[in-house]
């Protein structure tokens, strides 16, 4: 059973949002309880229950955040602090959004006890085949891993890829950003998404999709096998095209990604050489999201696991 | 013959350390690789992580071919010869880029004389 998220509202007291993420509680403490609800559909708490290899010790956080609090200059501007000392301060809901996105993150790595390594990726899966798909922002990897996650793939991530050094798929699967141009292409393309889309009141351009909820891995060997690295390029007015590239050139994608790098250094280089040996690596050139998703799916078919009875 | 080195920076500069390479490099110097190194070998070439610098270098075919057969068995003429027949060609048409390369790894530590 995964747990709801913990809410907690009243006119007296800031709302309070309960995550577990891995092996780290992280509570929000918010002065806006539609805010806090909004973060609430933003990282769902029932995908990051704490998984059975996480048996260190739980660290516990809090972050406090003050929505449109005026300054002395009369600006208004969101606050952030951790355990009490001020970590963010802007004028930007977005900017605020995207750091505590970061805050999370960095606690539900933190709780894991493998060593793991992060790169800026979506992620899926399909028949136990891992795919990641590493790219930068406005590659059109997050409306990519949208469309395939209302095909059928398991929705795993829109911004991070969490590798262990078994070449395992970690699953961080928050709430999907889509910009503009994204959301409007998933909502034509899959009408019947509109009742997953979610845009924060008061908020800005972007809107958040809903994957459907998973099972997530129960222990580190049960975790998918990374056997695909797809590096996806928008081109409009192109049709959608696959094609083999060079595991080197491929780690030149991961260099650049990487979002632990210094910290794990050598240990985190061969996490990613090792992905890269055993996985195969594509280009997706995509455009029409059907034509895309089929694609990807004749690649699942050609690296599924054989099972024991095709096999023998 | 193009020896490419293609630099996947994470922190600080690309530019070599300070210490100036050997402008000729005598043919029967041993080259052995650096312990600042950790190379692994893809498909498409040799990654190569410099672990002070938090650096990839990732190597085309060519210079992958160039860094595997420095592996402190060969001198730089043995090299040279090596490559020749690697790519059938003649070990005077190679050796400019060959001596071209092993400088270049040298600059960057890569690659050092080995005593």
């Amino acid at each position: 059973m995964v747990a709801e998220p913990e809410v907690l509202a009243s006119a007296e007291k800031p709302a309070i949002l309960s995550l577990n993420a891995y092996g780290a509680e992280v509570r929000f403490e918010c002065d806006d309880p539609e805010f806090t609800r909004w973060l609430h559909f933003l990282v769902p708490a029932a995908r990051f229950e704490p998984l059975a290899w996480t048996n260190a010790p739980v660290r516990s956080t809090v972050f406090q955040i003050s929505v449109d609090r005026v300054n002395k200059k009369r600006e208004r501007e969101h606050r952030v602090t951790r355990n009490g000392e001020l970590v963010f301060e802007n004028h930007s809901l977005s900017r605020m959004q995207w750091f505590l996105e970061r805050c999370l993150l960095r606690e539900a790595a933190l709780g894991l006890e493998t060593p793991y390594s992060l790169v800026h990726a979506a992620a899926a899966e399909k028949d136990g085949v891992g795919i990641l798909l590493p790219a930068s922002s406005k590659s059109g990897k997050s409306t990519l891993v949208a469309a395939l996650a209302l095909s059928g793939f398991t929705y795993y991530s829109d911004e991070v890829g969490i590798m262990t050094e078994s070449q395992k798929l970690l699953p961080y699967p928050k709430a999907i950003t889509l910009k503009p141009g994204g959301w409007d292409t998933i909502l034509r393309t899959f009408p019947s998404s509109r009742e997953r889309m979610y845009k924060r009141p008061n908020g800005n351009t972007f809107r958040h999709l809903m994957a459907p909820i998973f099972q997530p891995p129960t222990d580190l060997s049960s975790a998918v096998d990374i056997k695909l690295v797809i590096l996806p390029k928008y081109k409009e007015g192109r049709s959608a095209k696959v094609k083999p590239i060079e595991k080197a050139q491929a780690m030149r994608q991961f260099a650049r990604r990487s979002m632990n790098w210094k910290r794990l250094g050598p240990e985190g280089f061969m996490i990613l050489s090792n992905v890269l040996q055993a996985a195969e690596c594509y280009r997706l050139y995509t455009n029409d999201l059907h034509e895309s998703v089929a694609l990807v799916k004749d690649l699942v078919a050609q690296h599924k696991p054989q099972t024991s009875a095709a096999a023998g | 013959m193009v020896f490419e080195y293609r630099e996947s920076s994470r922190t600080g500069s690309s530019k070599a350390d300070s210490a100036s390479p050997p402008n000729h490099l005598k043919g029967d110097v041993l080259l052995a690789p650096t312990d600042r190194f950790m190379p692994t070998t893809l498909e498409g070439g040799v990654v190569a992580f410099d672990i002070p610098k938090d650096q990839v270098f990732i190597l085309n075919e060519q210079a992958s071919v160039v860094f595997n057969l420095t592996d402190g068995s060969r001198t730089v003429d043995q090299v040279i010869q090596d490559v020749a027949i690697v790519y059938e060609m003649d070990a005077e048409e190679v050796r400019a880029d060959v001596l071209e390369a092993l400088n270049n790894f040298i600059e960057h530590k890569m690659l050092e004389a080995k005593s």
